[in-house]
């Protein structure tokens, strides 16, 4: 089931109490709004009340947790770097079918195993789609405006990534980590925080998920086709 | 530690008045407020209730809803609920205890047709040691 969330001294009970820094890109402009319920029972941090938040309402309830606090009931964590807490059923954590953008068109990747067992879908660079545009007399191609800015943050893992397969260079897992979690974000209702606090993503399978959301692997072909076909042609 | 919760009933016509305000003491309570969307069914919600310990109970909505306690498909008690028309009972007062299956309450399933999204407020006061 998905996950809820616990905002501490929250009152409102509007789209508005997702508005925090750690949940920026939460939620998507046109998806729902999430569900609150303001229950007067102190929280997971059992300091204060607020408001128990799910950021994402199943058409069919049957598939909702329970909109409370159940201590009981329910495994919480507080999220790194924020006053609130993340909670989910001790027999139910959040699963990858739960959190996924319904209402989005969904960008295509392989589906790959995270920390925890679920298989996620990991969009691909170089599967995105381009389109055409008109450039003077003639026609360009542009990345698909779905495709946000992410090529700023891959360039330097790609770089480290060519960088670690000739020489021992420092593969930077903090660099590695925030662009993998941006990626991840654009199919699923996660934030990096939150990312954090499921903990999906561990150091050991890191690079190789890195690989994959820049595809690297197929840049390199790319690469390698385009020197060959660079190469004088053998004198007959 | 004592809680206290007020009630002000008031019934009016042309010039003419009477209200009053009686006020319930117990020593625990269970509130919640709770945003229902519209086309919303048996949206669960968390509420602990020993209603053979109830005092007091209100259940106000901006729009219509039905509230079931307990399950959504094979309820204890159903109300329906009517926009700005609050359910309300104290256990000073001659009607009987609205939840009339007496079973306990765990869980609320609210069902939202009304067209608009209910803004729903809750607020009970139990006695914790009777």
């Amino acid at each position: 089931m998905h996950y809820l969330l616990f905002i501490p001294d929250e009152k409102r009970m509007t789209r508005a109490v997702l508005d925090r820094p750690e949940f920026v890109g939460l939620l998507q402009p046109n998806e729902p709004d999430p569900l609150v319920a303001l229950p007067e029972v102190v929280g997971p941090d059992n300091t204060h009340t607020g408001a128990i938040v799910l950021p994402f309402s199943h058409g069919d309830e049957t598939r909702n947790p329970p909109l409370g606090y159940l201590p009981d009931r329910q495994t919480w964590h507080s999220i790194p770097g924020s006053d609130c807490w993340i909670g989910w059923g001790n027999d139910s954590p959040p699963e990858p079918d739960d959190l996924l953008r319904r209402s989005l068109p969904l960008y295509p990747g392989p589906a790959v195993e995270l920390n925890g067992g679920f298989e996620w879908i990991i969009p691909s660079c170089m599967d995105q789609k381009h389109v055409m545009v008109p450039a003077g007399e003639g026609w360009t191609t542009k990345e698909s405006n779905r495709w946000p800015d992410l090529y700023a943050l891959a360039e330097p893992v790609l770089h480290m990534i060519e960088a670690n397969q000739t020489d021992d260079g420092d593969f930077d897992y903090g660099v590695a980590a925030s662009f993998v979690s941006e990626v991840l974000r654009l199919n699923y209702r996660l934030t990096p925080q939150i990312i954090g606090a499921l903990s999906l993503l561990d150091q050991d399978s890191l690079p190789r998920l890195a690989a994959i959301a820049t595809d690297y692997a197929r840049i390199l072909n790319l690469i390698q086709d385009l020197a060959q076909k660079k190469q004088p042609a053998p004198n007959s | 530690m004592s809680v206290v919760h007020a009630f002000t009933q008031q019934w009016e016509q042309g010039n003419n008045s009477v209200s009053k305000r009686i006020a319930i003491t117990a020593d625990a309570e269970s509130n919640v407020s709770v945003s229902v969307p519209d086309s919303s069914t048996d949206l669960q919600v968390v509420l602990a209730l020993d209603v053979s310990a109830l005092k007091s109970i209100i259940i106000a909505t901006d729009n219509d809803i039905t509230v079931e306690t307990n399950s959504g498909s094979s309820a204890d008690d159903t109300f329906t609920i009517l926009a700005n028309n609050p359910l309300v009972w104290n256990s000073d007062c001659p009607l009987p205890n609205p939840f009339a299956s007496a079973v306990d309450v765990t869980d609320l399933y609210i069902t939202n047709a009304s067209g608009s999204a209910a803004a729903v407020e809750i607020r009970t006061l139990v006695d914790a040691t009777p």
